[in-house]
């Protein structure tokens, strides 16, 4: 086993971007919304990256990505990056790879779907997008049970428990690129805004590429390069 | 004309009437409708709004307003009021209160726009922004439309500011939600912090208006005591208005839909307050009520803006509503002018020539004055750490619930 994976993880075969794609989805219309968003899309390629960095296939420094162990993973959404990272081979910005896959962002959006159908999470009928089980809620994984992300995020946020690094690394995506008012209404943000901060900074893995989600879906000041 | 004490003190209690409804009116009834975590920042914009539009319009935007330079497009450069003598009169009021009753409207004008964007932009760029719209944007249009520019003998009646008020307003605070985005991806999570805060907020409003109304016929006669009674007439429909409709729709009656009913209305009413007899302000008051609700609950949804409070579903398209009818229901008996109903069909070319012209100014005078306004507070968007932290406690280091 992976010395950073839980049991949380090795039982839950979804990836990160995976999981923060099914909270696009609505609990009983199955409309799929927000994924022409650049906060939603910068949220998933840094799931994407951060999914890798937690697996070793990547890792990161002040620099930029290079490359881990660089051994496929068998998920269509990580390989999508891991296979371009392999053949850029030189170290690039965090930043250069974010880009990337929001430019791939439409062949993202249908492997993760495609994905969560495979997994007998949702399903499509009369080409509709819903869930197999009446609510939000995850089938049994290797015959134990797996709380779907939107409970768990919430249940993080609303405890005093240590989060485990999946949970870690969503709240932290999801608090960097400012989509966590998918799990959480801003009042409920705001007066647990000290908890939700201390859990995103804790993501060590992520630190660099939360840092370039940062900086991606904060408002460009471009108007600071003119000389007044 | 000869000075006349009757006219002045009522136009002096109506500016203190209009002036109450940009600090208390309006920061209430937009603070009230604020979440908590934003409250206090929501109030300031409005408050702030009144100390530098009042500022901005003694330095150069009086003038550029009202004092008439022989151009059609802008009037005279001076500033501090050097060109307002101190005997010398508007009317039968003094010169002087003229200046502080129209300053008092262009306060509340820009503080307004501040309902469409709240939670979104940096509260230094909102200062330089009032400051530069009042002089860039608002001031130009009135001198067109109340001045003696281009559109100063079109016609047009508009005895109160619905175009030059709520039309401007509200089109500058659609314009400038489109510019900032949206605050957030999940729709309707905002809580409003206190609706009893809002509720005082329309009452503030609602008293303030008969100074804006009945106070803009600048003299006591029977068409002020008109405006006075239609701007009631057309509130109290309007509420009511909003209300049916809302049980028509979703089976409620929300107090916040009867004050915003009563709000709709009062914007409604405006520019036909001095036209309209209470026949008019029966039909103006209610059907704004209904598009006050369709542009809040309808429109809004559908083209997906963020008009956080409604500046321009209630003042931008209800303005336009009230400036369109007021064309149709404007009565000879009242005050000579005669709408469309009134066998005056033309009436209805200068009122729609007045809103284009307003709207389009309106649109891109405010979006350089935005872009200027950024440059100089280097960008203008509140980003979204500091939003999910609490605007109130993140710029301002207060929080207005602090009971804890």
């Amino acid at each position: 086993m992976n010395k950073h994976l839980t049991l949380e993880e090795e039982y839950n075969p979804m990836t990160l971007a995976e999981e923060i794609y099914s909270l696009a989805i609505g609990e009983t219309s199955g409309n799929i919304s927000h994924t022409n968003d650049v906060s939603f899309k910068v949220a998933l390629a840094g799931a994407v990256l951060i999914n890798l960095a937690i697996k070793e296939r990547i890792d990161t420094d002040l620099e930029g990505i290079f490359l881990g162990t660089g051994e496929l993973t068998m998920k269509n959404d990580m390989d999508l990056a891991l296979i371009e990272i392999i053949k850029e081979g030189e170290k690039k910005p965090v930043k250069y790879w974010i880009q990337y896959l929001i430019r791939k962002n439409d062949v993202l959006n249908d492997m993760l779907l495609n994905s969560l159908i495979q997994q007998g999470i949702l399903k499509i009928e009369n080409k509709q997008v819903l869930w197999v089980f009446s609510s939000r809620r995850y089938p049994l994984m290797n015959n134990h049970q797996v709380t779907e992300v939107k409970a768990r995020i919430r249940d993080l946020i609303f405890s005093d428990e240590l989060p485990d690094i999946r949970d870690l690394s969503i709240v932290s995506v999801l608090f960097y690129s400012g989509t966590l008012d998918m799990v959480l209404s801003e009042d409920e943000i705001t007066s647990h805004f000290e908890r939700i901060e201390m859990i995103a900074k804790m993501d060590l893995i992520g630190q660099e590429i939360n840092k370039s989600i940062l900086a991606m879906t904060r408002p460009r000041h471009w108007f600071s390069k003119i000389k007044i | 004309m000869e000075f006349n004490a009757a006219d002045t003190v009522w136009v002096i209690m109506a500016s203190a009437m209009v002036f109450l409804m940009t600090p208390a009116g309006l920061s209430f009834f937009y603070g009230g409708l604020a979440s908590r975590r934003s409250v206090l920042n929501t109030v300031g914009m409005s408050y702030v709004s009144m100390c530098v539009a009042t500022l901005a319009w003694v330095f150069l935007g009086y003038s550029l307003a009202f004092e008439d330079s022989g151009s059609a497009i802008v009037g005279q450069f001076k500033f501090f009021l050097s060109n307002v003598g101190f005997e010398e009169n508007t009317g039968t009021i003094p010169k002087m209160l003229f200046v502080l009753f129209q300053g008092v409207f262009a306060a509340i004008a820009v503080a307004i726009i501040s309902g469409s964007i709240i939670e979104r932009i940096k509260f230094s760029t909102w200062i330089i922004f009032s400051f530069l719209w009042i002089i860039l944007v608002y001031s130009p249009l009135v001198y067109w439309i109340w001045g003696s520019g281009f559109l100063s003998n079109s016609g047009e009646l508009d005895f109160a500011g619905g175009t030059v008020i709520h039309v401007n307003a509200g089109v500058a605070g659609l314009v400038l939600s489109l510019v900032l985005g949206r605050r957030s991806l999940a729709k309707n999570t905002n809580k409003a912090s206190s609706i009893k805060l809002t509720v005082l907020g329309a009452a503030l409003l609602w008293f303030g208006w008969f100074g804006f109304n009945a106070g803009s016929e600048l003299a006591v006669d029977r068409i002020t005591v008109n405006a006075f009674m239609v701007t009631n007439v057309a509130a109290c429909m309007g509420g009511l208005g909003w209300m049916l409709i809302e049980w028509i729709k979703q089976k409620k009656l929300s107090i916040l839909g009867l004050i915003s009913g009563v709000v709709a209305a009062l914007v409604g009413i405006t520019p036909a307050s001095g036209y309209v007899d209470i026949y008019g302000a029966l039909i103006i008051g209610f059907t704004s009520g209904l598009i006050g609700y369709s542009g809040v609950n309808a429109l809004k949804p559908l083209l997906g803006y963020d008009d956080s409070l409604d500046a321009f579903g209630i003042h931008g398209l209800v303005g336009i509503w009230g400036t369109i009818a007021t064309g149709l229901f404007a009565s000879p008996v009242i005050n000579e002018a005669a709408g469309v109903f009134y066998g005056n069909p033309g009436q209805i070319w200068p009122q729609l020539k007045s809103l284009g012209v307003t709207i389009l100014f309106s649109t891109v005078g405010t979006l350089v004055v935005y872009f200027i306004s950024a440059a100089l507070t280097k960008g203008g968007k509140v980003d979204h750490l500091t939003r999910m932290r609490g605007v109130d406690v993140k710029l301002h280091d207060e929080n207005a619930f602090d009971y804890e």
